[in-house]
C-alpha cells in the first residue's frame, strides 16, 4: 500500500485520471443523448480539461517542498520531476487553451481528443518521475498510444489519417528498440530500477564480451535511439514533417510542445541516473550536429506553414541536445532546462497564431503576406516569436541559445557551439525571410481570417510577454532550473563527477 | 395573320406592362388586424432573411441606419455609410478589406448575369464606392474608385485601378479594363489612370478608414436604447405583446 507521503506525490496523476475518467463518462453521456443528437461537447470538455489541468499544477506546486519521495522504487518525484511536471502541464494548459475556441468550429468534433490529451499528459507526468525502465515504458506507451489516436482524430482527411498510420508504424518501431534495450540491459544486469542500474554501473564496466560482468552497449544504443526517435533528433525524424502536417494544428501543437519536455527530462534522468557513462554521448552528438544542419536546411526549402515548423522544430530539437551532448554537467542540463522552457513558450505562441489563421486557407508561408497589413498586433507577434527563434539578442530564444552554447564550451563541446552559432546564422535567413514576407512583400490574396477568440489572444499575449521581457528578469529562471539540475545531481548518486569536465 | 395578331398581343402588353385588371383593395384593414405605423425599435441593422445571416467584421463600421440583408459579408476594416442599403437575398454580397461604400447607396443582386459571371456583387478590397451609387451583380477588383451617383449593373467588372467619374452608368456585362478612367452614360473611356494615381488608391482607402475611425468610437457595443423603451413601458403603458 501507498502510505500519506507517497499518495501526496501521486495526486496531479490521480487528479488528471480522474477527471479523465469523469470527463469521458460525461462526455458519453451529455453527447450521445437523444436529447442533443450530436452535439459537440468539445467547448465544455476542453473547459473543464483546462482548468483539471490548472488545478494540477497546483497540486505539483504544492508538492514542492516533498524534496524525494520514491514511491516503491518505481516512481521518484524530486525537485526536478516537480518542476518539470509543471513545465509540462504550463504546455499542456496552453494548448488546451488554443482548443477551447476551436471546440465550437468545424474541425474538432470529438470531445474524446481532449480526454486523450489528458490520459497522455497523466501518462507524460509518470514518464517524467519513472525511475524504472519497465514503468517508463509503459508510461511511454500510454502517451504515444493516445498520440496515435489523436494524430489520426480527423478521420476524414487522408491527411490525418496516413499521419496517424505513418505515426503509429514508426511509434511501435521505435517502442520496440526500446523495450529491445530495455530487455538487453535487464538480461545482462538483472534489474530495472534506475538507482540500482546506476551503482551497477558505477562498479561494472561498459560493453564487456561477458555478459555477466557489462552492461551491454547494444542495450544502451537502442534505447537512445528510441529516445531520438520520440524527440524526433535528426536519423530518427523522418516520421515527424508528415505527421506534424497531416494531424490537426492543435494536435502538432501538442505533439511539438508536451512530449519533447516529458522525454527530455525522462532521458536526462535515465542517461544521468543509469548510465552516467559517456558512450552515449557519441550518439546525441551526431544527433544535435544532424538536427541542426538539417532543421537549418530544410527548414529554408519549406513553404508550407506546418512543415516549416516541424523542421525548425528539429533544429531546435539539435540545439537542445548541445544541452547533454556534451556529458551531463550542471551547466549542460541546466542550459537544457532554459532551453526547453523557452522553447515551450515559442512554440506555444507560433502554434497560437497559426490556429488563429488557420481557419482561412493559410496552409502556405506566402499566405502569412497578408498580416502586416491586416492585422499588425498579430504581424508585431509573429515577428518577435520568429526573431526570439533565430535568437536575436534581447529575446528570449537568444537566453536560451546563448546559454547552451555556453554549456557547451564550458564542457569543451566546442564543435557543437561553434556549428550552433553558424547553424543558427543561417536559421536566422529564413527566419527573417517571414518577416519580410510579412512587412514588405505584396500579398496576392487578402484572406481575412475571423477574430482572435478571448483565449487564444491570453495565451498570446502571455506567451510574447514571456519572450520578450524575459531578458529583463531572468534570475527566477535560472534559479529554478538550477534547482532542478541540484535535484538531479543530488539523486544520481554521482554526483558532479559524472560528467566530462 | 398569326403574326399580326401575336405583334398586337405584344405591342398590347408593351403598352402597359404593368397593366392589371381590377383588384379591388379593401381600403379599411379586416377586423382584428393591426399594423404599426410606428415601430419602436426603427428598421433593423442586420436583417436575416433565410438562414442567410449577414456578417459583419468586429473591426468594421457600419453606419447605424444602414441596413444589410440577407446574404452580405462586410470585412475587416470595411465602413458602410449611412442609409445605404446592402441587399443580399438573392446571391451574395461581398465586401473585401478596407473597402468603402458611402451614403445611401443600393447595392443589390439579380438572380442571373447576362455574362457568364456568377451573379454575386463582389468588391474586392480597398475599394471605394460614392455616395448615391446603385451597383447589381457586378464585380469590382481592388483599388477602385467608383464617383458619385454612379450606376453599375449587373454582370459588369470593374477592373483593378479603375476609376469611374462621378455619374457614369456602366450598362450589362461592360468590362471597364485596368488602369482607365471611365465616365458618361452609357459609360465612355475617358483617359488612363496615372502612376502617381495607381499608388493612391491604398492610402486613399486607408485615409477614409483612418477618418472613419472616431465614428467606430463613438458606438459602444450595445446600445443604451432598450432603457428609454423600458421607461416609455413603465410611463406610457405601451406593452410589447399584445
Amino acid at each position: 500500500m501507498l502510505d500519506r507521503a507517497e499518495l501526496l506525490g501521486l495526486f496531479p496523476e490521480i487528479l488528471l485520471w480522474d477527471t479523465t475518467l469523469i470527463l469521458l463518462v460525461l462526455g458519453m453521456m451529455v453527447a450521445r443523448t437523444p436529447a442533443r443528437p450530436a452535439a459537440p461537447f468539445v467547448r465544455t470538455v476542453a473547459w473543464l480539461g483546462l482548468h483539471c489541468v490548472l488545478l494540477a499544477i497546483v497540486l505539483v506546486g504544492v508538492g514542492i517542498p516533498i524534496t524525494i519521495n520514491s514511491i516503491h522504487d518505481i516512481l521518484l518525484t524530486d525537485s526536478f520531476t516537480h518542476c518539470c511536471d509543471i513545465f509540462l502541464l504550463v504546455g499542456t494548459a496552453g494548448t488546451i487553451m488554443l482548443i477551447v475556441d476551436h471546440g465550437g468550429r468545424d474541425t474538432l468534433r470529438a470531445f474524446e481528443t481532449i480526454v486523450l490529451i489528458l490520459l497522455s499528459t497523466s501518462g507524460m507526468l509518470v514518464l517524467i518521475s519513472a525511475s524504472d525502465l519497465l514503468i517508463m515504458f509503459i508510461a511511454m506507451e500510454l502517451q504515444t498510444l493516445c498520440f496515435y489516436v489523436l494524430a489520426a482524430s480527423k478521420r476524414d482527411s487522408e491527411c490525418s489519417t496516413e499521419a496517424g498510420l505513418k505515426y503509429f508504424l514508426l511509434g511501435a518501431f521505435s517502442s520496440g528498440l526500446f523495450l529491445f534495450g530495455c530487455s538487453m540491459v535487464y538480461g545482462s544486469t538483472g534489474v530495472t530500477n534506475f538507482e540500482e542500474l546506476g551503482i551497477l554501473a558505477l562498479t561494472r564496466s561498459w560493453g564487456v564480451p561477458d555478459p555477466s560482468t557489462g552492461i551491454p552497449i547494444i542495450g544502451i544504443l537502442c534505447i537512445v535511439v528510441g529516445f531520438l526517435f520520440k524527440i524526433t533528433a535528426v536519423p530518427f525524424h523522418m516520421w515527424a514533417p508528415d505527421v506534424y502536417e497531416g494531424s490537426l494544428t492543435l494536435v502538432t501543437a501538442f505533439f511539438s510542445i508536451a512530449p519533447k519536455i516529458a522525454i527530455f527530462a525522462n532521458m536526462v534522468r535515465v542517461l544521468n541516473h543509469c548510465f552516467h557513462d559517456h558512450d552515449w554521448q557519441s550518439l546525441l552528438f551526431f544527433a544535435s550536429i544532424g538536427s541542426m544542419i538539417l532543421g537549418t536546411v530544410a527548414a529554408m526549402a519549406q513553404q508550407k506553414v506546418k512543415r516549416f515548423v516541424v523542421y525548425s522544430s528539429i533544429g531546435h530539437v539539435g540545439y537542445l541536445c548541445i544541452g547533454f551532448a556534451g556529458g551531463t554537467t550542471m551547466e549542460g542540463i541546466q542550459s537544457l532546462l532554459i532551453g526547453l522552457l523557452i522553447y515551450l513558450f515559442m512554440t506555444v505562441n507560433v502554434f497560437g497564431l497559426f490556429c488563429a489563421v488557420r481557419p482561412v486557407r493559410s496552409q502556405y508561408l506566402g499566405d502569412l503576406g497578408v498580416f502586416g497589413k491586416l492585422h499588425p498586433l498579430f504581424a508585431i507577434t509573429f515577428s518577435l516569436t520568429m526573431f526570439s527563434y533565430a535568437g536575436i539578442p534581447p529575446l528570449a530564444g537568444f537566453c536560451s541559445k546563448f546559454y547552451l552554447f555556453f554549456g557547451a564550451i564550458r564542457c569543451g563541446a566546442d564543435v557543437l557551439a561553434g556549428l550552433g552559432v553558424v547553424t543558427s546564422v543561417i536559421s536566422c535567413f529564413y527566419y527573417l525571410r517571414l518577416v519580410k514576407l510579412m512587412y514588405f512583400d505584396l500579398p496576392g490574396e487578402y484572406m481575412i481570417p475571423p477574430r482572435l477568440d478571448r483565449d487564444n489572444s491570453i495565451v498570446l499575449a502571455i506567451t510574447v510577454a514571456c519572450i520578450t521581457l524575459m531578458f529583463l528578469y531572468t534570475s527566477p529562471l535560472f534559479l529554478v532550473t538550477h534547482y532542478m539540475a541540484m535535484g538531479l545531481f543530488a539523486e544520481s548518486g554521482v554526483g558532479f563527477s559524472g560528467s566530462v569536465a | 395573320m398569326a403574326a399580326l395578331r401575336r405583334w398586337r398581343q405584344h405591342a398590347g402588353s408593351l403598352r402597359n406592362p404593368f397593366a392589371v385588371t381590377q383588384i379591388t383593395v379593401p381600403l379599411t384593414p379586416p377586423e382584428g388586424f393591426y399594423r404599426a405605423d410606428w415601430d419602436y425599435r426603427g428598421q433593423r441593422q442586420i436583417v436575416p432573411l433565410a438562414m442567410a445571416v449577414p456578417y459583419i467584421a468586429p473591426d468594421a463600421w457600419v453606419a447605424p441606419n444602414a441596413t444589410l440583408i440577407g446574404n452580405v459579408k462586410v470585412e475587416d476594416k470595411c465602413t458602410v455609410w449611412y442609409g445605404t442599403v446592402l441587399r443580399g437575398d438573392l446571391n451574395k454580397i461581398q465586401m473585401g478589406f478596407c473597402s468603402h461604400i458611402f451614403d445611401r447607396c443600393v447595392l443589390h443582386v439579380a438572380s442571373e448575369s447576362p455574362v457568364g459571371l456568377p451573379p454575386h456583387l463582389i468588391i474586392s478590397h480597398y475599394v471605394t464606392i460614392g455616395p448615391y451609387c446603385t451597383l447589381r451583380s457586378c464585380i469590382i477588383e481592388r483599388e477602385c474608385i467608383i464617383g458619385e451617383r454612379c450606376v453599375v449593373m449587373e454582370g459588369s467588372v470593374v477592373e483593378t485601378h479603375s476609376i469611374l467619374e462621378p455619374g457614369s452608368v456602366v450598362p450589362p456585362g461592360r468590362r471597364i479594363p485596368t488602369g482607365e478612367v471611365w465616365a458618361g452614360n452609357p459609360a465612355k473611356f475617358v483617359r488612363m489612370v496615372t502612376f502617381d494615381e495607381t499608388k493612391a488608391f491604398v492610402g486613399f482607402a486607408e485615409g477614409i478608414r483612418s477618418y472613419a475611425q472616431q465614428y467606430f468610437r463613438e458606438f459602444l457595443p450595445y446600445s443604451t436604447a432598450y432603457l428609454e423603451l423600458e421607461k416609455i413601458m413603465k410611463n406610457g403603458g405601451v406593452t410589447l405583446s399584445h
